[in-house]
């Protein structure tokens, strides 16, 4: 009778086991020490091994790693967020054919540097972004397609650029104005390019067959070079103000 | 034989979830659900088909998270538990619905448990998939490591490393690596091919619209491969049969016949029956029991009848089955080629939204089979073998999310993560760039930065922000898995690794046991600079070879060499030009040349600014790749804004030169520019710890106009190049054409024409100057801004046959006229060294200089030169007058200076430099610069 009652302890034992109890909280309930419960438990199993299922569950349960108190550390928990990572940067996303993405960010130190040179407190200064289209453009700051211009809070820190064009490349700055309102660029982001929304015509690029993993360098060659969003052209090209340098400052108009 | 194929297509992928921190979190669930409605009825069906000798082809992706959850042993543990909870409430619900329309169906639910439990138990689930792998029924394919929607991975090195730890996973469960990819959410981006190649996968799935809108157009429509430029074959999904299969409204999972998703017990049983099975919180949940079909649109709904159901995936599987023969029918006849029909789905598709997902694929696998002949299934890897090559095509931007591209994943709900997970990224690049030789503990940290960084990147977060249900969950993933992954990457930066909690979150996120975070390092290794002994000198000039504008240009570029010599390591930043590289090592000395962006407001005061905030981060850059300084050496006010920033960011002593004044070149200051460039320039000595002027005379000016302490400069006259000099004595004379006859005694200017040359006096003494010394040529070298005045004064004068403005001349040419020329005349008004007369000297050549400056300095009047009255006239006629009369005295005079050039050596100056450098450089400044800067990574 002791056997067969101990038996059914067991039995019950292993289906709550099954049900997801924990071997700790078992065994306080038979007054088992871990160790204790253990190895009546194993004893119990070796008897009734016919029986994979109670066999499988226990073993099942025996594979749970860890108390879930260790994770119970709220450094693993830290759901503070930041939107400054004290970097320079502005980066371009393609929303859809039409619509890109702009988010950025001015490191403090830049900031100082141009409030100094513009003698201006930040949040006085002018600021916008500009979004060039620089399809099949080697740019160099003045010589876009189109140029669309937003002006954005000093602290803006992005923007959704609506109704562009489908299938062209994108760069755009970030900056503010001199007094005189000639921009000057802070940031510059990447290019990207808007997904076309038309088919192209077939005659529009030659039809061309490859094998797998070996492309035709044919075909290659009419895969258009990315645009460079930076011009290598020296300053002596675009600065009218170079004529008048002498070397270490300009000679001003007479009149000024 | 079959005239056309079918590859069906099942993406199964669900995000990471594991929670060993609590036993109730709802979102595991999600994967327990899918593994009872869908990876095991799955297998099932597969396992009927195999048995029934029933040949079918298949493609499944599993995605790396699911493989690593399927092979997790908490969750597995888990799952059982969860699965004999489900048998127990369908016991329950047997004797509840005892009597009532439900019983059949709760019995059914019983049994179709009891089963699952038992062949889970049986057979790990990822063994049936590789058992039917085996049999050559399935494809398996792979998909980026956390489900990362590519075309936002901003770069290579991670999308990299997203694909090569799936492909490591692939193989270390299927020990064969994957042919084929399902880009998440189907997202490519140009250029995307060539990664793909990299890691050796041959093909990926694209939707309809991203194949149609292709350069060119494809000429088999979506019923072919193409490949793109790389070679990288792309499938296109067939728009028909994803409607049809896909649609909840027009599809076949709303017909009226098939099981309601909606209407569960979990929901519909009152709250103290089904509590024991909900969240203890007493939420309620989908248990998987429904008991109605769909009915209609309205609320009402009628009780499930399973046979009716069957009846119905059997008519769908049909009628998919004729509409794909239809259109392969029409296909073959157009092509000359088998088409091939790609039907791509969401596995969780099947089962879990549409219950009798997994019956009509049973159905529609065996129609294939046994009723008809035009059709085949196949995987991409067995189309990819029939012919020898398909059509290239570009592929732009496209995804199969809503709207084709990326709406879902960026919009107002979710477009603040990616500033994070970019500058997350750009981190771990760096850090793996970096950490090349590890401790075990970094190793652990770095790899563990690489799982947080990529579970953070998961496209399912963005997603389920936009979807707004279980946003929270969604949101908070995101937010830990950033600042794990910062700070981890503290500690690393830091070198303090606290082993605990790092060991803490190994336990928690145990994905990819063999993650390598050495994917992230750049493809071109970015070459860390290892510590030298040697000085280090940041040298910031405007201007450096071979840009030369003023003489700045050549003063750096000789002091850098002449440092060089001496052992130290000079480093100049300075302006971009030409062609010239914009790194490299010339006579040692490492020049970096900073592209300077433009719109830069037009001005060249604006420029400056520019060209500082480019120098800053050309800076940043040297500094990230290892280099320390010891001192900062600044080149006039054009850099003053780099210098000051750099100095109080790395806690550096800077040393300044002031070459010239902006009170000197203008005498006064008259204008708000002037102003400005003057404060600029007070700032630049208030700023330095120690100034270089390289006469008495600037010593005195530089004082006076910036309230200067005398003992914060030092005086350095400018060096001459003893080898330039040599040349001036090398070699016979020529002959004096074309810029003087024979007889004719050359009086040389050399100089931009600018006023401060003072090259008008010397127009306006040639006609006394002709009227003693009739054989007199005055040839004046050297271009600017007065060139065109300076010309109209000489056809005034009459004087065109006696004066020769040459313009710019190349060096040779100068050089040979400064040892022709019977006196070199350097009329300056202002002049703060005059290096040009030294060169004069060093030809041998008698010189007339102003009083003024460095000149003043250089000049000993009557001992090794003249001296005349800056701006007079007269005083300059005479002195010319004097010289040429008297040969003899002039030769003597000019043989003198010659003696003495060797104060002006730069191995003199440079030793010099190096003792003003040593007045300021504290020892351990280097250190001091790490600490203060900390790690910028």
């Amino acid at each position: 009778m002791v056997v067969l009652k101990e038996f059914d302890i067991w039995r019950e034992v292993v289906l709550k086991l099954e049900q997801g109890a924990t071997q700790a909280e078992l065994a306080k309930q038979l007054g088992l020490t871990r160790g204790q419960f253990r190895y009546r438990l194993r004893k119990f199993l070796e008897q009734v091994s016919a029986e994979p299922e109670a066999a499988a569950a226990v073993e099942a349960v025996e594979m749970v790693p860890e108390p879930t108190e260790i994770f119970h550390d709220p450094a693993l928990w830290d759901e503070s967020w930041s939107r400054k990572w004290n970097r320079n940067r502005l980066v371009l996303m393609v929303k859809d054919t039409s619509t890109l993405f702009a988010y950025w960010e001015v490191q403090e130190q830049r900031k100082a540097i141009i409030c100094e040179h513009f003698e201006s407190d930040w949040n006085e200064l002018p600021f916008y972004l500009q979004v060039y289209d620089v399809t099949d453009v080697w740019f160099d700051g003045y010589n876009a397609h189109s140029v669309h211009r937003f002006r954005t809070h000093p602290e803006a820190d992005h923007w959704y650029i609506h109704s562009l064009s489908p299938g062209r490349k994108y760069l755009a700055d970030w900056g503010t104005t001199s007094l005189s309102g000639q921009f000057f660029a802070i940031l510059r982001s990447n290019v990207v390019e808007t997904p076309r929304l038309e088919q192209v015509p077939q005659n529009q690029a030659p039809i061309c067959f490859g094998s797998l993993h070996s492309a035709p360098t044919a075909t290659r060659s009419a895969f258009p070079q990315p645009t460079t969003p930076f011009s290598v052209q020296f300053i002596t090209d675009k600065h009218s103000w170079i004529e008048s340098f002498d070397g270490y400052t300009l000679k001003e108009k007479e009149n000024d | 034989m079959e005239k056309g194929y079918l590859a069906l297509v099942l993406h199964a992928h669900l995000p990471y979830v594991r929670h060993p921190e609590s036993e109730h979190v709802l979102e595991e669930r999600w994967l327990f659900e899918a593994i009872t409605e869908t990876y095991m009825p799955l297998i099932q069906m597969m396992q009927r088909l195999v048995e029934d000798g029933t040949d079918f082809r298949l493609t499944m992706s599993l995605t790396p998270t699911l493989l690593s959850m399927l092979n997790d042993p908490l969750l597995k543990t888990r799952y059982l538990n969860h699965i004999t909870r489900c048998i127990e409430l369908a016991e329950k619900e047997m004797e509840r619905t005892a009597g009532t329309p439900f019983h059949r169906l709760a019995e059914e639910y019983y049994h179709k448990f009891s089963l699952i439990r038992d062949a889970f138990r049986e057979k790990e689930i990822l063994q049936s998939f590789r058992e039917f792998v085996q049999l050559g029924k399935l494809e398996l394919i792979t998909s980026a490591a956390t489900h990362a929607f590519l075309p936002f991975v901003m770069t290579e090195e991670a999308i990299y490393a997203q694909l090569m730890t799936a492909i490591e996973l692939h193989e270390r469960h299927f020990n064969q690596r994957p042919r084929g990819i399902w880009l998440p959410e189907c997202g490519y981006r140009p250029g995307l091919d060539r990664l793909l190649k990299k890691c050796g996968l041959e093909y990926f799935f694209i939707d309809s619209h991203g194949l149609k809108q292709s350069k060119p157009g494809p000429v088999f429509g979506g019923y072919s491969p193409v490949l793109t430029p790389e070679g990288i074959a792309a499938f296109a999904r067939d728009p028909g049969s994803s409607e049809q299969v896909w649609s909840s409204k027009t599809g076949y999972p709303g017909d009226v016949d098939y099981r309601e998703y909606y209407r569960d017990i979990g929901y519909d049983l009152d709250f103290e029956t089904i509590r024991p099975f909900i969240h203890p919180d007493g939420i309620r949940i989908h248990t998987g029991m429904k008991y109605y079909r769909i009915t209609g649109q309205n609320e009402h709904k009628e009780p499930y009848n399973p046979d009716w159901a069957r009846e119905k995936a059997a008519l769908h599987a049909g009628h998919f089955l004729d509409e794909r023969i239809r259109q392969v029918l029409e296909q073959k006849e157009k092509m000359g080629r088998s088409p091939v029909v790609v039907a791509p789905f969401d596995a969780e598709l099947f089962g879990h939204w549409w219950y009798e997902g997994p019956m009509w694929m049973d159905f529609l696998l065996r129609k294939i089979h046994y009723d008809q002949d035009v059709i085949q299934t196949i995987t991409p890897s067995e189309y990819l073998t029939l012919y020898s090559d398909y059509q290239v095509c570009e592929l732009g931007f496209s995804s199969w999310g809503r709207g084709g591209y990326s709406d879902v994943w960026l919009r107002g709900e979710n477009d603040w993560i990616y500033p994070a997970l970019h500058h997350c990224e750009q981190q771990m690049v760096h850090l793996a760039n970096k950490i090349q030789d590890p401790s075990p503990a970094e190793e652990r940290a770095c790899n563990q930065a690489a799982r947080e960084l990529m579970l953070a990147q998961s496209s399912d977060w963005a997603f389920i922000m936009d979807n707004k249900t279980m946003v929270d969950y969604a949101v908070k993933r995101t937010k830990h898995h950033v600042n794990r992954f910062q700070r981890l990457v503290r500690m690393i930066g830091h070198g303090q690794i606290d082993d605990e909690w790092l060991s803490k979150l190994e336990r928690l996120n145990p994905i990819f046991p063999d993650i390598n975070y050495r994917h992230y390092r750049s493809e071109h290794a970015i070459s860390r600079v290892q510590p030298s002994d040697r000085p280090k000198v940041l040298m910031l000039s405007w201007e450096f070879p071979p840009l030369t504008i003023g003489g700045l240009s050549r003063h750096v570029y000789d002091l850098s060499r002449y440092l060089v010599r001496q052992g130290w390591e000079v480093h100049v930043i300075t302006t971009e030009t030409g062609n010239a590289p914009h790194t490299e090592e010339i006579e040692g000395v490492h020049v970096h040349r900073v592209h300077v962006l433009k719109p830069d407001g037009g001005e060249f005061i604006h420029w400056v600014l520019q060209l500082n905030l480019m120098m800053i981060d050309a800076c940043h850059t040297l500094f990230d790749a290892g280099h320390r300084f010891d001192l900062i050496h600044a080149h006039d006010w054009m850099v003053t804004y780099a210098a000051k920033t750099l100095k109080h960011e790395w806690g550096l002593p800077l040393v300044s030169t002031i070459h010239a004044t902006e009170h000197g070149r203008n005498n006064g200051i008259h204008t708000d520019l002037q102003r400005k460039i003057s404060h600029i320039e007070w700032q630049l000595t208030y700023e330095s710890s120690r100034i270089i002027l390289c006469s008495q005379y600037m010593k005195r000016e530089v004082e006076q106009i910036f309230s200067l302490p005398p003992d914060k400069s030092d005086v350095i006259p400018n060096g001459v190049d003893p080898d330039q000099l040599r040349v001036f004595r090398e070699g016979n004379p020529a002959d004096q054409e074309p810029y003087a006859a024979d007889g004719e005694s050359i009086i040389l200017f050399v100089g931009r024409l600018v006023r401060e040359k003072g090259v008008h006096t010397l127009i306006d003494a040639a006609p006394q100057i002709l009227a003693e010394i009739p054989e007199a040529k005055f040839v004046i070298v050297g271009s600017g801004p007065l060139m065109d005045e300076l010309n109209n004064k000489v056809r005034e004068q009459c004087l065109q046959e006696k004066v020769l403005l040459t313009g710019f001349i190349p060096d040779h040419e100068r050089n040979r006229l400064l040892r022709l020329a019977k006196v070199a005349v350097f009329p300056s008004l202002y002049e703060p060294f005059g290096i040009v007369a030294l060169e004069a000297m060093a030809a041998c050549t008698p010189v007339v200089v102003s009083e003024v400056g460095g000149l003043g300095d250089v000049v000993d009047h009557e001992r090794n030169g003249r001296k005349m009255w800056p701006g007079n006239p007269d005083s300059l006629a005479d002195q010319v007058i004097q010289t040429l009369k008297n040969p003899e005295q002039a030769q003597q005079m000019a043989q003198t200076a010659l003696s003495e050039l060797s104060r002006y050596d730069w191995n003199q100056i440079a030793r010099m430099t190096i003792e003003t450098y040593l007045k300021v450089w504290k020892p351990g400044s280097r250190e001091q610069s790490i600490v203060t800067s900390g790690e910028r990574v």
